[in-house]
Formats: C-alpha cells, structure tokens, sequence
C-alpha cells in the first residue's frame, strides 16, 4: 500500500506525455432529439386482476425435475464414445512459455491425445474490439491459472494425472498486480501495445466544474470496490462432439449467450456459423459469468475434431476462479454538487478498472459504471472519465448488476454524505431528487416509467428509517440504499440489425401449443415466464406450453439472456408471437361461431364470444379445424427496443426501453470490540413493473441481496504480489451462508410499465447494486466512520474505531489496497 | 481435484490396524472421517501407498462417562455423537460448543474428534476445548500403549507425536471437579461452515463461598501452530475473585503469550486484540457456569 | 487396479467396479448414472453431494466409494415413493426454494436428513441444519420456509383413514 502511494507520484510525474495522447472531449449538448416513444404494443387494456397465468407464483415449470434430480446439466451427460479432457494451469501469472515437454504425458496408458497453444491459435473475445484469448496460452501466459496445455484420456483422472506429468519451462516476466502499477508500466501485458490501458471512455454532458464551483453543497469521496466471484455452484462445464461424417459441431455447454458463443466457436474453429450448433443443457447459475466463452470449450472442440469423437471438459473449482470473468475492482472518485434545497446539479466520475489478462465484456463495464450514475436521481450535468487496465490477474468480466455495485457504492455513500451536510434525513434527500416516469436524462438515456418514489416510501415506512436513522444507540445503525438497472440495451450486441429477440409458436393438436424462443434459464426463471405469457395470450393452462430454448438449432437469434433483458424482450417477442397465432387462430373460430374475429377471446381453453355467452368452442377444436383447412398455425412475433438519436462516445451503452427500481434499507449491529458487523434486517421495495410471477421476482430480489451482502462484508478474491489468487476454492473466497443471511423483508410495489408485454420489467439486477451502499450507510449511522473500501472486514472497523489508518499494517500477499489518489491522478493517468 | 492412486485397506479389528500400521509404516495413512485426509489428498498435499479405512472398527467408536473415569471418546467417535451426549453439554460445555462449531452437519456427522486432533491443524477447533480439560490421549501400536497429555501430543502444524506404526486410540477427559464451569468462544469471518480466526478455551473451578477462582486452565487456539496454555493468564486469575482489572491483565497475558500469523485474512496484530476479546467472553461465561452451579 | 464393490444405493443393490481413489460422488454419477448429486467444490466446502449413508448427511465427494459398501445410500433419486414427492421436494419446488437447480438436490437430502433426526426444528436449528449447503440464487429466505412447511406439517401426505 504505501509502495502505491509511491507509484502515484510515478503516476504524476509521467503524466505529461500521456497527457498529450489523451484526446480531448467536449461536453455534448443538445442531445434531446430522441425519436418519440412508440408503444412498443398495443397499450394492454385488461387490468390485472383479469389475468389468469400472468401474476401467479406457479412453481417453476422445470422445478419437478431439479427437486429429483431429473434435470441433466452439462456434466451429467453422457454420449456414446465419450473421453475426458483436463487442463494443466500455469503456475506463474506472467511470462514467456519457453518450453513444453509433453512426451511423458502421451505415454501414460489411456490418454488419446495431448495439445498446446499452438495448435488451436485463432484469438477470440467476447467484443470484436480486442480478440486477444485463446484456448490454451500461446507463447506467454498473463494470469495465474491461465491454461497452457490439455489432455484428453480414457476418463477424467487419468487426464488429471496426465496434466502433471506435462513440464513447462518459464522465463517469468515481473508481474504486474496492480492497476495503478500497470497503467504506468513500461512492461507490456500485450505485446505490441504502446499502453496497459485496454479502454478509455469519456463522456461528458453540461459544464460540471463549472455548475460545481457555484454549488451550495459538494461533496467529494474516493471508493473502492472490491473484485468478487459470480460464484455459481456449478462449474463450467463443455462437450464437444465432432461429426466427422456431417463435418459439423454440437457443442454443450452451460453458457447464457449460445448464440455468441456459437459465433466464437466458429471463428476459432473456422467452421461456417450454421455448422455448429450449441445446446445448452440446464446451467446451474451463472450471474453474468457464463457469458463468454471458457477456453475450455474452444479446446474440448478443438480436441473432439482431432480424434473424431466427443470431449468433455469440466473444470474444478480453482479454475472457475483462474477463469473468473466476475466483478471488476474498481477505483472510483466521485463528485456531487448540491443546491442548499438538496436538489443534485452535477456528477463527476472517474474510474479505474483493474481489467485482468484480457477485456471480454470489461470494456462495456468501463462505460456501464457510467451510465448507471445517470438514474435514479435527477441529474443535468454529469462528466464521465473512465479507464481499463490490464494487469496480470484473472479477468474480470460481467457479474450481476454490472457496473451497478461500483456505481451505487459511490453514488449512494455520496447521497448520505451529502444529506448530512445539507441537514436532511438522507430518505428525504433521495426523495426530492428521485426519477419520475417520463424524465429525461442529458444523454439519451430515457426513463419511460418509474415508480422508484413509491419504492422508497415503501421501504422507509416498513423500516422506520425516518425514526431511527440517527437515533440508534452506538452500535446499532441503519442505512438505505437505492438503484436501478436497465432491462436489456437499446443497440444489438451483435453486428446486425436484426430484432433483439424473436419467437416462433406452434399450436397443433399433436403437441399442443410449443414456443421457440433465444433467451436462456440461468435459473432466474426465464422459462416459467416466457410460458406464463403464451399461456395467458392463448387462454391454455402452462402445462399445454412447451417451451424450447437454449439450443441454436431450434430457439430463433436472440440478444441473449443478460443484461436483465429476457422478461422484457423475449416477453415481447413470445406475446407477440402468440398474438400473431391467436389472430390466425381467432379468423378460423370465427367463422365456426359465425363472430367476427375481434370479438373473440381465449380462456380456460374456451373461445368465446366477449358479447354474446352461448357463442363458444373449445380451443383444441379450433385448432383442430385450423389445421384442417389451413395446416399448423404458426405464429412468429419478435422486439426491438426504440433506437435512442444522438451521438456521443459511449451511447450504445445506458440507454434501456425500461428500469427496474430497488430501494434498500439495512439495520446493522457492529461489536464495538472486534469490529464485526451483522446485519440484523434488510428491507427491500422493488418497481419490477408487474411481476409476472411474484415468487419469482422476490427469489431474485433476495438472491440479489445475498450475493451484494457477500461483496459487502466476506467476499473479495485476494491475489498476492506474485499475481496467485490466495482463495481459489470455496474454504477461503466465502460466499455466505444460511447463517449470514438476515430476515428479509421485501414488497413489490404496485406498478405497471404499459411499453413492456404485460407490465413487467427487470429485477434481476437492481437489487445487487445498492446492498453494499445500504451496509456502509448504517454502519456510518452505527458508529460514525464512513468506510470507502469493500469489504468491510471486521479488521478494518476495528482499526478505523481505534482511529489507525483502517488498511492496517502492509500484508504482504494483500495487494488489491485501496488507492486514495485524489481527483488529479485519476484523471492523469 | 482428483485423488492420487493409493491402495485401499479395512482392517476389521484394532489389531489388524495395529498389524498394517507395522507393516506399512510411513507409506500408509488413516482415514477416519476424510474431511481432511481426502481434501489435502485431492491437494496432492499426501500421496500415500496405503489408505488404512477405521471407519468400520466399531470397537473404536465408544463414547462413555463416569464420575470416576471421566469421558472417554474412542477414536473413531463421530462429533455429531459427542453431541448428543448429554453429559458433554452440561458438563464438559467448552468441549460441546466447540465441536458443535465445527462445519456443518454433514461434517460433524463424517469427522471424529480423533481425527481433527491428528490432523493437527492450528485452526481445529476441538483441541484447545480439550486442552482446557486436560485431555489425555493413548497412543498404540503393535508393541504397546502409552498416555500423554493432548497439549504435549500436538507438536505443531500438522505435526504429532504419533511414531510410525502408531495410531491414536482413544481420548480421556477427567471428570470435571464441582462449582466448575468452561467455555470455548471463537471468531469466524462468515456465519456457517467456517474455521475460527483466533479461538480461546477457558475452564474454572470457583471456591463457592468466596467466589475466588480456584484453579483454570486457560487454552489459545489458531494463535500459534498448536494451541498453547496461557499460564500467566492462569496465575493471574487464580487465587481471587475476577475483577475487571485482572481480567484485562490476564487478557493481556493471554495476548502476550500468543504469535498468531499475518496473512490475508487477518494480521497478527488484530488476532492478538481478537483474543483478548475471546478471552474476557470465554472467562466470564465460564465464570457463571462455575457460579451457578454452585448455588 | 478396479475392485468390484456392493453399493446399495436408494434400496438396490449394485456390483460396481471401482478404483481405490474413487469418490462416492462419481462411484455414482459415472458408475451408476446417478447424475442428481451433484460435484460443485469437490472438496467438501458446499453440500452440493450431501447424500444420506446410513440415515446421515454425508459429502460423497470426500467419502470413498470403497468405504460406502455395506451402507444405506440414499441419494435425490431414491426420495419419491411410488411417484409422490417427498414432502421436503414438494415444499422446494412449490415454494420456490429451487432456481437454477444445482445446489438442490443436496439441500433436499441435507433438509430430509435434518428432519429425520429432528422433525420439529426451529428456526434457527434450520439456520445451522442447511449451513452446509451453499446456495448462490436464492439467498436462502424460500429454502428455510419450505422446511418450515415440511416441518408445520403444510405437505403431509393425506393419510389412510382406517376404518374399524
């Protein structure tokens, strides 16, 4: 820690040669021509209690099968001829690879098959901006754990065995572990790069130092965010199966995106994209972090075209964290000016990434981190300045409410702070300046619907936060938090125009009604809501819907479930489609009723007549006569969000067809003798919209809140100077427990989003983002030290109550210390 | 996270363990519970010839009391039966709740507290409990038997004073001498299957009319790679009715007497503070327990 | 070198050949296809393979298949009887204690284990009784009511009445 004070004076005194690459930015104005907002449907004139399937907490339609173990993950399968791959994983985190004898390995009775870097050499990424990864190192490894050579043999331990009888030589390169370190750095992590800095993002809307100089209040903070794992319990897991007859590729792998991933097997394999096709068996969590590609599934392809059959791959647990792609740690420094009324007149921003071996989606987690300071408050004047550093570490990547944790730990301290300051109770501060539907941020990001207030008076009231704020006794405080998450982007992921999401729906009487849809079940409940909806438009209990997704060969191109999009988007494109069916269907009927299609409805697997009771049939009838006359109604519908005009740096990320809402209240008790805190109850109001199924959405909103209060007080993966993650199993990286989690109480809150197919929108990732925050507030408000550094260790509060720098005494392996480097390093580096 | 070839072996009664141990020596290792042979193994921390399984001698697995012989714990006991012995929470309390600590249900029920005594970890929580009561351990093999007090038997981390072609037999507890009270108190970082950070054991006799601590033993856990007897802290508290000066002394004493590890879950330096903490709990728990059951 | 061992898993017995350093995990998911327990830390830290070997909740991954012969293995298989749920998967699944799945199957058999030993546990015994059992998605809330239920009674089989 105090080598990296050192560091930033280095950091200082490069600065002017960096200082003239950097490009200049001009705050962008006059940004306000957004195309006006169409409905995305026609406005839905039921009321919801009239809903029959849409509103209900039915059981999750593919629970029977998890609660006896039916269901079949990626590991569980077995195919004909199936062998086992394994990997050997570096020991160092950076240097050249200077020799690989594998000869021992290929003698040992039962292996097929040995490979390295070299063999499988096309560079991949996730972005098409910086394809630097590859399916085993080549040449040079940049992060412990990196895979450099795999075997595959008869069964699973006599390729474990394999693996260490593999010698590599190293000619080790120093490692570079911190960010600060690396941004300065004359070592290259990428050779060839004039720079570690792997993105720079910049955006700035109004004069911010200009309306800050005359603010009445402002306050100023460093933060740091620590660097965590998505921590699923099940870890990735591939087979490759290689037809050498068909000269085609069936990959199976637990991964939220197939459709990315089979656009990144097919480039890496050089096989034309509609030759590969990608299943995705049931995934046992993911959180973000199953959405790029593992190396391992470009070597089980790799090794299942060489010997002709299929490859499993499956890796332990050290090697989910050495491939990590979670939450990025983060430098944050944050600005905010005030009126004397507590009205917020301007942000200022400014990130560091520690960015790991490689970028995947870190580039757009830069640019998110920004775009999450433009809601829920009200905001006119806001400067962005953000960097991505590589650094010899595993690779962050997407983790749930991503950007949302960093950007809500500053934002939301700084609420507090502020609100402090100002004289006001903080609740009160975040009323005057929460988003109301319709507002308009300075960029194009647009609010379309909000019930945000209603979620804060809901969680206040429930808490008692206006009474007890302040008024606990020391030791015991409480703190709220609040936050939001955009259900899906405005722009594609993928270099087209096509929709975001489309389904295609069958309805006949040999399989009943049977929905082909993109959007993958990570296990938040994809599948149960996408069928609640084509129930409901169909008027057919659930279980007459079949719902096929996760496999490329099947499911429609979709945008992929992330980024909280799949209740909206592919909500859409399944209503749509089952609308386009039951017109079809509803012509036919009509004529059987002899009613004009419009005036028919379908419930209970009845169509009827709105006006007129006795004019009636069966559902299955009609079908029936449909495809009669007609053949197998077919129904297709898809969605694309409006496209937002203007243009800046960085717009294709933050503006969303609509945002979720969460606000948070914690209430703390910290041992005033060893500084551990325990939350005691958490409160919780959620705007999702309407909640298609309100067991569902409380599930994700209490699983949002345990994973954001493991980041707050257990969770960080630590790496020592040598770059070696200490705490690559589940005994050290803590994620909690039943004994960690607090009492919940959570609300939906009355709301409905007339854009999004039956009113619903995102709760997936809101309830992350403000947990942390939440904690830090209530423990300011239990013993009156604001703490800026996740997690908060009961060693930190410890010596922060006994007044000693909160960080302690250098620990030699603890290299992920904060960086208290004011406004001018960060925007120097 | 595989593990290593090795050859099975299940000896049906102590002597052929006894027999095994003899022949195999140092090539060969126990497995009682697993919950740590087998996880250091899949590390490749062991990777031994022979894996003697004593799972099955049940002849190994008594747990018994009696005033005059005290609790005796065969070596292949699982900690979730010391549990449900009802003696052990009443009587033997710092034992109880230290055990109860240990991981969770399924590892109570596979690992005994033999095994968590060889494995020798620093970090085991049921040792300093039964150093508190001056456990005694019997040490056999194919020649013989001997005794020795637990706090000799563990030599440092991962390290016992088992010879080859020994084993641990079995474990003794004295009976625990009236107006006598324990407590085990531990400092974990996360709620549920997890190893304490710093732990401290405590046991006194009180004199019930004066309310003068008569005797104590006072055990540190996870602060040195064995668990160590504050005996400063001991001559402190004896002798006289605690008050809150001697047991900020004795707290100290207990600090002192300690030489916990930096590394990345904590420094050594708030381990130390932790302990005193751990101390001034455990004591005054103790303390009551001694108290109440003299009245 | 293979050994030929009895596992009586869910009441039947199976002849398996197995390797000295074989896990009962994968004596079970590879041996015998058993695929519902699950391997996620492999090291005894998650409860993700909690099986039942005589009537108590074990980790298949740190318990040798050569030391399982003989014992009563019960795994999420072996749990319906003629087709009905126990009430424990019926209060998971209905619930909503189970997302993404993975960790359910031995939440199930750590929660049938818990409630075979103690049938009425409180709260808290069911906080400490499911410690063992990592879950990522659900924060636990959902998991801890339906034992709740299970233990209320919520999902008790109708009985036969017996007529006299």
């Amino acid at each position: 820690m105090r080598n990296e004070r050192d560091v930033q004076e280095q950091v200082l005194a490069d600065t002017a040669e960096l200082q003239e690459t950097r490009a200049e930015v001009q705050p962008v104005v006059q940004l306000r021509e957004l195309e006006p907002v169409v409905p995305d449907t026609v406005v839905e004139e039921q009321v919801e209690d009239e809903f029959a399937i849409v509103g209900k907490s039915i059981p999750r339609v593919e629970g029977f099968d998890k609660v006896t173990g039916r269901a079949m993950y990626t590991d569980d399968i077995d195919l004909h001829g199936l062998v086992y791959a394994q990997v050997l994983n570096s020991t160092i985190a950076h240097g050249y690879i200077r020799k690989i004898d594998t000869s021992k390995a290929e003698k040992l009775p039962g292996v097929l098959a040995v490979m390295t870097g070299q063999d499988c050499p096309t560079l991949y990424s996730v972005n098409e901006l910086t394809p630097t990864e590859s399916a085993l190192a080549i040449d040079k490894v940049r992060y412990f754990g990196e895979g450099v050579a795999a075997v595959v043999a008869l069964d699973e331990r006599t390729a474990a065995h394999a693996c260490r009888l593999i010698e590599v030589e190293y000619e080790e390169l120093p490692p570079l572990v911190n960010a600060w370190e690396a941004a300065k750095s004359n070592v290259m992590i990428h050779e060839g790069a004039d720079s570690n800095i792997n993105h720079h993002a910049e955006q700035a809307f109004g004069d911010v130092d200009d309306v800050i100089a005359r603010a009445d209040v402002v306050v100023e903070e460093t933060f740091y965010t620590s660097g965590t794992n998505c921590a699923f319990l099940e870890p990735q897991s591939v087979i490759a199966d290689y037809d050498p007859g068909a000269e085609k590729l069936t990959v199976y792998n637990c991964n939220q995106l197939p459709h990315m991933l089979q656009r990144t097997v097919a480039k890496v394999m050089d096989m034309p994209v509609e030759d590969i096709r990608v299943i995705v068996p049931h995934i046992g969590g993911a959180f973000g972090g199953k959405s790029e590609a593992t190396p391992s599934v470009l070597s089980a392809s790799y090794l299942s075209r060489k010997l002709g059959r299929p490859v499993k791959l499956t890796y332990g647990r050290d090697e989910v964290f050495f491939q990590n792609k979670s939450r990025h740690p983060c430098h944050l420094k944050m600005r905010l000016g005030f009126k004397k009324d507590g009205t917020l007149e301007a942000l200022d921003l400014s990130t560091l990434l520690d960015g790991g071996g490689h970028s995947g989606w870190g580039f757009v987690v830069l640019w998110f981190i920004g775009a999450l300071t433009q809601l829920p408050y009200k905001v006119p004047n806001i400067r962005y300045n953000g960097r991505r550093v590589y650094t010899n570490k595993p690779t962050p990547g997407a983790q749930r409410s991503f950007g949302g944790v960093q950007a809500r730990t500053a934002v939301e301290s700084c609420f507090d702070m502020a609100a402090e300051k100002l004289g006001m109770n903080p609740y009160q501060l975040r009323m005057i300046n929460a988003v109301e539907t319709g507002y308009k941020a300075p960029s194009v990001v647009e609010c379309r619907h909000s019930e945000f207030k209603k979620a804060l008076t809901s969680v206040a009231k429930r808490s008692g936060f206006v009474e007890k704020h302040g008024k606990l006794p020391h030791g015991r405080g409480i703190g709220m938090a609040a936050g939001h998450y955009s259900s899906g982007g405005a722009f594609l992921l993928y270099n087209s125009s096509r929709a975001h999401s489309t389904a295609n729906i069958r309805v006949d009487t040999e399989a009943g009604v049977t929905v082909f849809c993109g959007v993958t079940d990570l296990g938040q409940g994809s599948t149960t809501v996408m069928t609640q909806v084509a129930a409901e438009v169909l008027g057919v209990p659930v279980r007459k819907v079949n719902f096929i997704c996760q496999d490329t060969l099947l499911s429609p191109m979709d945008n992929g479930t992330m980024d909280s999009r799949a209740t909206y988007g592919a909500g859409h494109a399944v209503k749509n489609a089952a609308l386009d069916a039951k017109r079809k269907l509803l012509e036919v009927a009509g004529v059987q009723l002899g009613v004009r299609a419009e005036q028919l409805e379908c419930r209970d697997e009845t169509i009827y007549s709105i006006y007129d009771s006795k004019k009636t049939m069966s559902f299955w009838d009609a079908v029936w006569k449909y495809q009669d006359i007609v053949g197998t109604v077919f129904g297709t519908g898809d969605y694309t969000p409006p496209q937002p005009k203007g243009d800046y740096p960085g717009k294709i990320i933050g503006p969303s067809p609509a945002f979720g809402f969460t606000a948070q209240v914690a209430e703390v008790d910290v041992d005033l003798r060893t500084g551990q805190v325990k939350v005691l109850k958490y409160y919780e109001a959620t705007d999702c919209g309407k909640a298609i199924n309100p067991a569902s959405v409380e599930g994700q909103v209490e699983g949002g809140i345990s994973m954001g209060l493991g980041q707050a007080l257990i969770e960080e993966i630590v790496v020592d100077r040598k770059g070696r993650i200490m705490n690559a199993n589940f005994h050290d990286y803590k994620i909690p427990t039943t004994m960690d989690m607090p009492d919940m109480d959570t609300e939906i809150v009355d709301s409905y989003d007339h854009t999004s197919a039956y009113g619903g929108k995102e709760v997936g990732e809101a309830p992350t983002g403000p947990v942390c925050a939440a904690i830090l507030n209530a423990v300011y408000d239990a013993i009156g030290i604001r703490f800026k550094e996740l997690p908060l260790t009961p060693e930190k509060v410890f010596r922060a109550m006994r007044g000693e720098d909160p960080r302690g005494p250098e620990l030699e392996p603890n290299v992920i210390g904060f960086a208290n480097a004011n406004y001018k390093e960060f925007l120097e580096i | 996270m595989h593990l290593p070839n090795f050859e099975y072996l299940a000896p049906r009664n102590p002597g052929e363990l006894a027999t095994m141990l003899a022949e195999y020596g140092s090539d060969a290792r126990i497995l009682c519970g697993g919950t740590d042979l087998l996880v250091q193994m899949k590390d490749y921390a062991h990777t031994p010839k022979y894996v003697i399984d004593i799972n099955s001698l049940d002849s190994l697995a008594t747990i018994s009391f009696d005033e005059q012989q005290g609790l005796y714990i065969g070596a292949t006991a699982k900690m979730d039966e010391l549990l449900l012995v009802p003696v052990v929470k009443e009587r033997y309390r710092a034992l109880w709740t230290a055990t109860e600590t240990v991981g969770a249900r399924q590892i109570l029920s596979m690992s005994s507290i033999a095994g968590n005594i060889c494995n020798a970890s620093p970090a085991a929580d049921t040792p300093p409990a039964l150093a508190a009561f001056d456990a005694e351990v019997k040490i056999s093999s194919s020649a013989g038997s001997r005794t020795m007090p637990l706090i000799e038997f563990i030599l440092g981390n991962r390290k016992t004073a088992l010879k080859t072609g020994e084993y641990l037999e079995s474990i003794t507890l004295p009976p625990p001498a009236p107006d006598s009270g324990s407590a085990y108190q531990h400092f974990r970082v996360r709620g549920g299957m997890e190893i304490a950070m710093v732990s401290a054991a405590v046991s006194v006799q009180v004199d019930p009319d004066t309310g003068a601590v008569v005797d104590s033993r006072i055990i540190l856990g996870v602060v040195a790679p064995t668990p160590i007897r504050a005996k400063a802290a001991e001559m402190i508290v004896n002798g006289q009715v605690p008050n809150e000066e001697s047991l900020r002394s004795a707290a100290q004493a207990c600090a002192d007497a300690s030489k916990p590890i930096d590394d990345f879950r904590a420094s050594a330096d708030y381990r130390k503070e932790v302990l005193k903490v751990l101390f001034e709990r455990a004591f005054a728990e103790a303390y009551e327990q001694a108290t109440d059951s003299g009245a | 070198m293979k050994q030929l061992v009895q596992l009586k898993v869910n009441g039947n017995t199976h002849d398996v050949m197995v390797s000295p350093n074989e896990t009962l995990a994968d004596a079970l998911r590879r041996g015998l296809g058993l695929t519902g327990t699950k391997i996620s830390c492999n090291q005894g830290d998650c409860g993700a393979c909690t099986v039942l070997i005589d009537g108590k909740s074990r980790l298949s991954c740190i318990t040798l298949a050569m030391s399982s012969q003989g014992k009563e293995i019960r795994t999420i298989e072996g749990l319906e009887t003629n087709g009905e749920l126990d009430p424990i998967q019926r209060a998971i699944l209905e619930k909503q204690g189970v997302q993404c799945g993975f960790c359910t199957p031995g939440i199930i058999m750590s929660a049938r284990g818990l409630l075979d030993e103690n049938p009425h546990p409180t709260r808290e015994e069911i906080k400490r009784g499911l410690s063992g059992n990592l879950c990522r998605c659900t924060g636990y809330t959902k998991i801890i009511e339906a034992v709740e239920a299970v233990r209320d009674a919520e999902y008790e089989k109708p009985r036969l009445v017996q007529v006299q």
